[in-house]
């Protein structure tokens, strides 16, 4: 039989089973009274019975006052308590004399009934408690409580189960089968069977989808006040997703590794296109290349924009063939076919390689995590859409984009496990990208979200 | 004199109020000395011990034959500490409650002896290796029982179980290595 089985199958229960103290009083009371439709009433009882005895003590506090000096007083309070001790020693000594004698006043299983009245609680340290009671445990054999306890000094998983099997058969304290288990209750594990148990641990790996709403939008690091006004009150934020699988693998109790591989959807909105035709750098309209009308491109807060097939089209229009003169395109362009165009909008895609750690602050059915990281971003995809009333169509895409970005991931994960290997996780998480996104002479420009990862995971 | 079980049950049934309370007298000393095993303070104790009698009066009608009732309230019992286990996870971490060592053992000590000795440390326990070391070494539960009582893996309850046996096996030591030699 292993040493598990031992245990689960041995003594404690018959040891257990021997104990059996008195509960108060009111806790039938409070039963009785739940019974006959009442709420839990012990608290009540119990702010009666302090109220009570605060009252009592006022009485008797007032009577004793009227008698005669403080002094006093003092002098019957520690009169009171040596009573009250030399009581309690006599009556534990008599407990003591009228023991069976067979047992030796320390038979494990023996069911001793508490005496009734009040309990009086030691004031002694628990360590002091649980020394006496043992010491007790073996008295009349103070050799045998001398000897087990300068064992137990010791004790350490070097030492052969025979020396602690000698100790306690010697004394004919226990059973065979309570030997066994006590024995496997006080000697440590060997290390090969903890690291057995540490690996039979679960949690080590975990492999999940997840799906992410989030906020996206940019930030813009330029020294000009006036760009920055004028592009942050034409663009705004965008509401993206992003997705993906994540790997979680965890060296420790609470610390884990995140990776995975995600889709990234980003981006920003441009509803104040009439800024295109301002001629500025910042947020403007231009054209480039051999000709007027022959190439053009729109640079804003997030990068430079090149149309189609060298020119931008809106609702099937090529608007370098309907101007000459670029300031005028996209007023013309976009009210073409009365056709206006109600905004422009910036889609990034990216492929992203988290790298994150997670800490888990609580690590119970309901977890807590910290997560804190960085992720590698390839671009994909960029395009630049406009939004007429017939519909959403692509017209360009940026040019001067970095393929490879890097940003940093913080948010905070709530984890409940729902099934023995399965938990759901929503995990509110913020990313900020590290370098700006176009390579050109804009101003840095660095994307960022907010968004509510929320997946399931399995755990094996 | 004892009133036989089936008639106290059967009272019982019926709601009769003295039976109630004699079959209360009966078990009560038996089932606190279950809770305080599960619990981590006497007050905690009472409250199992209070929840556990009333859902036994309450779901007496379940017992079929007399014979299986200590079987039958020692599980009910159980139960209940379970429950308030449970609750308790998800309300707080309870691995963090204090322990508050003064309160824990009487002079019923000296009386009790090895029974409340080993209470007194095992309520020392946190309360989840406290749960899976009284239902695997006092009550023979296996882990994969464990697991699925306590929503954790048959791997965390080995765990938490050999973790609570080597805390134990701390606590014994110390205890024993501060009695001075006579």
């Amino acid at each position: 039989m292993s040493k598990e089985e031992n245990i689960r199958k041995g003594f404690l229960s018959g040891k257990m089973a021997g104990f059996t103290p008195e509960p108060p009083e009111e806790v039938w009371t409070s039963i009785n009274g739940q019974l006959n439709g009442g709420r839990k009433s012990r608290g009540l009882i119990f702010f009666i019975a302090v109220a009570a005895g605060l009252a009592l003590a006022l009485t008797v506090g007032i009577a004793l006052l009227s008698d005669g000096p403080i002094e006093d007083i003092a002098e019957r309070s520690v009169i009171s308590d040596n009573a009250d001790v030399v009581g309690e020693a006599q009556h534990i000594e008599e407990e003591s004399m009228q023991a069976d004698p067979s047992a030796g006043g320390k038979s494990l299983d023996r069911k001793t009934e508490k005496p009734a009245g009040p309990e009086r609680i030691r004031r002694s340290s628990l360590k002091e408690k649980v020394i006496v009671a043992m010491e007790e445990e073996i008295s009349g054999n103070q050799e045998s409580g001398t000897f087990f306890a300068g064992q137990m000094e010791d004790l350490n998983p070097a030492q052969s189960e025979d020396t602690v099997r000698s100790m306690v058969s010697e004394h004919e304290v226990l059973s065979r089968q309570e030997e066994d288990s006590l024995l496997n209750l006080l000697i440590p594990d060997e290390p090969e069977e903890i690291l057995q148990e540490e690996k039979t641990r679960s949690g080590k790996w975990q492999v999940g989808a997840s799906l992410s709403p989030q906020y996206s939008y940019r930030d813009v690091a330029s020294s000009n006040a006036a760009r920055n006004l004028d592009a942050n009150s034409s663009e705004s934020g965008k509401l993206t997703y992003a997705g993906g699988i994540q790997v979680n693998y965890k060296p420790t109790g609470r610390l884990s590794i995140e990776s995975g591989l995600f889709y990234n959807r980003m981006g920003v909105n441009i509803e104040e296109y009439s800024n295109f035709s301002d001629g500025r750098m910042f947020a403007a309209m231009e054209v480039v290349g051999e000709g007027a009308g022959n190439v053009i491109s729109i640079s804003n807060s997030m990068g430079t924009v090149v149309a189609e097939d060298k020119s931008l089209f809106v609702n099937n229009y090529s608007a370098k063939d309907a101007v000459a003169d670029y300031h005028l395109l996209t007023p013309r362009a976009l009210s073409y076919n009365n056709s206006a165009v109600d905004g422009f909008s910036q889609t990034f895609e990216f492929i992203e390689i988290p790298l994150s750690l997670k800490y888990t602050i609580i690590d119970r059915a309901f977890k807590l995590q910290l997560i804190g990281g960085m992720s590698t971003n390839l671009l994909m995809n960029n395009v630049l859409s406009a939004s007429t009333s017939t519909g959403t169509e692509q017209v360009g895409e940026f040019i001067d984009l970095r393929t490879f970005n890097y940003s940093g991931n913080a948010g905070i994960g709530f984890i409940y496990d729902f099934a023995k290997n399965f938990s759901l996780s929503v995990e509110p998480r913020f990313r900020y990208y590290l370098n700006s996104i176009n390579v050109s002479d804009l101003p840095p420009t660095r994307p960022y979200t907010f968004g509510l990862q929320t997946g399931v995971n399995y755990t094996f | 004199m004892a009133v036989k079980l089936d008639i106290l049950i059967e009272g019982c049934r019926k709601g009769d109020q003295g039976s109630q309370e004699k079959l209360y007298r009966q078990f009560k000393n038996a089932m606190y000395g279950l809770c305080l095993q599960y619990a981590s303070s006497e007050e905690d104790a009472q409250d199992i011990l209070q929840d556990g009698f009333v859902k036994v009066f309450q779901k007496i009608e379940q017992v079929k034959e007399p014979k299986a009732f200590p079987g039958w309230i020692r599980r009910v019992m159980i139960n209940t500490a379970l429950e308030r286990y449970r609750s308790q996870v998800l309300l707080k971490r309870v691995d963090d409650e204090p322990y508050l060592a003064d309160e824990q053992i009487t002079e019923d000590t000296l009386d009790h002896l090895h029974a409340e000795t080993l209470v007194a440390i095992i309520q020392e326990l946190t309360p989840k290796y406290r749960m899976v070391f009284n239902l695997y070494a006092i009550e023979g539960y296996n882990h994969k029982e464990i697991g699925e009582m306590m929503n954790i893996s048959e791997g965390t309850s080995k765990s938490n179980l050999s973790r609570a046996r080597s805390i134990l096996q701390e606590k014994v030591k110390k205890v024993y290595g501060n009695v001075k030699v006579r």
